[in-house]
């Protein structure tokens, strides 16, 4: 089966400070995969690292086939490869409406921006409502549809999604979650990046889990939600093992599961 | 036509009128607002894209040397020696936003001081070429009328409203406010930071040095200390301030009330030694305390609010 964006033994940090050390993963067309990981795993930094903020120091990145090492974020836009980034990002003194606009800046995304916006105020009615209104004044939920949509504006292939259920209420993820497996059934990627274990993989069909910069297990969603690993560090439940237990397993999200 | 754009007009035609046909010393209070609100347009520019200058001294005072020293050497008349001047602003400013990168906020600001500081150095250090601090006089043989330097400040003062105005309406507005808001995010949007950086610093840059070349041939003189003045920072960001940052008409109404406030405190007290100037000072204190967003914010009733809705982000015309 043919792979749209793979990473490849990459390495890449911040001066002195390595991030990720040897990370690879792989996500085919079509496919909801999601990337677990506790604070400072290096989940943020992979999507920096996939979007083009930020040059590996080695390995290799490829989207639909073609090495995209040295193409340039904006220019990595142009291909399909949107990100929606961590705490939203959205232009706060722009309305609601340009702001989706300006997600539309490629000339490929331009084109048919008319039917994008249509299809991103279906997705997000609250968006369609508030759309003269400043997206700094919205809540953080709104704000982070909103950003979703924007990077759903620049017709994306791949759709990567840094932390969406980031400061929101249980109900607002849950609604957020909602319309991410909705965007996925008209066929789009979606890498979604996440701490909330059980809403990401609520809605993704695959997921990695990060840990020491690397990937630490892999599997279907059913198999890591299954995982001693998985259940001990992100979803709050002690297993026999009874290890150290890391990242935010608060469980908030039983309406999900 | 709507109201904004006949005050618009009215001010273009005023300036343009004043420094036609007014007298001596109205043409002359003309000439520094028509000066003012060029770098006060450029500047303001700038800082639309996130991008703060304090070194607009640099352009200023690199289009004076250029533009004196073409009309010596060269012997070219008034218009002509402008255009060096211009090219050699556009190119400073080019190659300062590629040497400082991803620099923002307080870092670049630092580097537009540097540069403004480190060129006035040169200047004294190069008396074989400026004069050093001596100075250097433009050539009497090639003085241009008052009439026609007047009218080149209003009509570049003019100009710089136009291409400003221009600006609102392209979506390069959007990409360049983006940038302002957030670069990373413009980024992901497909905007590439550099590129918008070179264009805006490199339009700005030649404004800026249109200025001074003007400046020049008014003054007829020029050294260091005089071409690479703060004050001529200070003002630059002031009148934007002062006026309304960010906005449209901001610079121009800016320049005129700088320049007023300044004439009047000086006729008022000017006798008092450093009396006007302390005045000068302590009112532009109250009235950026008073009004955060400069004069324009009382007269604005939701006019450029609206004209920038009507703009469109990414511009092909038909807006969704």
């Amino acid at each position: 089966m043919s792979v749209l964006l793979r990473l490849a033994n990459i390495h890449a940090g911040y001066g002195q400070s390595v991030v990720l050390d040897g990370l690879s993963l792989e996500i085919r067309p079509s496919e909801v995969v999601c990337l677990l990981g506790a604070n400072g795993a290096g989940k943020t930094t992979t999507t920096r690292v996939a979007s083009g903020l930020l040059a590996p120091w080695d390995g290799e990145i490829s989207f639909d086939g073609v090495s995209i090492r040295d193409v340039p974020a904006h220019r990595r836009v142009a291909l399909g490869v949107c990100l929606a980034p961590e705490g939203r990002q959205v232009f706060p003194d722009l309305t609601v409406k340009d702001n989706l606009l300006l997600g539309s800046y490629t000339p490929h995304a331009r084109a048919i921006r008319k039917r994008s916006l249509d299809e991103v105020y279906s997705l997000f009615p609250k968006l369609s409502e508030r759309s003269r209104q400043k997206a700094g004044l919205m809540s953080g939920g709104e704000q982070q549809m909103l950003a979703i949509g924007r990077a759903l504006m620049g017709h994306p292939r791949l759709l990567m999604l840094d932390e969406p259920s980031l400061g929101l209420g249980p109900k607002i993820v849950f609604d957020v979650f909602a319309a991410v497996a909705k965007t996925a059934e008209s066929g789009i990627s979606i890498l979604i990046v996440e701490q909330n274990a059980e809403a990401a993989l609520s809605v993704s069909h695959r997921g990695y889990v990060l840990g020491n910069g690397r990937i630490a297990a892999a599997g279907t969603s059913a198999e890591l939600r299954g995982s001693a690993l998985v259940q001990e560090a992100f979803l709050g439940k002690k297993t026999s093992r009874s290890g150290k237990a890391a990242g935010n397993g608060d469980g908030s999200l039983s309406t999900l599961s | 036509m709507n109201l904004s754009a006949a005050s618009w007009v009215l001010a273009g035609a005023a300036a343009t009128g004043v420094a036609a046909f007014g007298s001596p010393l109205a043409a002359d209070i003309n000439f520094r607002i028509c000066g003012l609100v060029i770098v006060a347009v450029s500047w303001n520019l700038m800082a639309g894209a996130g991008l703060i200058s304090l070194g607009h001294s640099a352009f200023w005072g690199l289009g004076a040397y250029v533009a004196i020293l073409s009309a010596n050497r060269l012997g070219i008349p008034l218009a002509w020696s402008l255009i060096p001047a211009m090219l050699c602003g556009a190119a400073i400013a080019a190659a300062l936003a590629l040497i400082t990168g991803r620099l923002r906020g307080i870092y670049f600001a630092i580097s537009t001081l540097a540069m403004s500081e480190g060129l006035r150095v040169v200047a004294v250090m190069l008396p074989a070429v400026t004069g050093g601090s001596t100075g250097l006089y433009l050539d009497t043989r090639l003085a241009a009328g008052n009439r026609l330097i007047n009218l080149g400040a209003a009509g570049g003062a003019v100009a710089a409203a136009l291409i400003a105005w221009a600006l609102t309406r392209s979506r390069y507005h959007f990409a360049l406010r983006a940038m302002r808001d957030n670069e990373t995010a413009a980024q992901m949007l497909g905007i590439e930071p550099i590129r918008f950086r070179v264009g805006i610093m490199a339009l700005c840059g030649a404004m800026a040095s249109y200025a001074g070349g003007l400046g020049v041939w008014h003054n007829g003189y020029l050294d260091p200390g005089v071409a690479f003045d703060l004050q001529t920072t200070i003002d630059a960001q002031i009148a934007p301030i002062l006026g309304g940052i960010y906005s449209l008409p901001g610079p121009a109404i800016g320049a005129v009330a700088t320049v007023g406030l300044g004439e009047l405190t000086r006729l008022l007290l000017g006798k008092y030694t450093g009396a006007s100037l302390l005045v000068f000072g302590i009112l532009l204190v109250v009235v950026i305390l008073a009004l955060p967003k400069g004069i324009y914010s009382i007269i604005r009733r939701d006019g450029p609010r609206r004209r920038v809705r009507a703009a469109d982000p990414v511009g092909d015309g038909v807006r969704p």
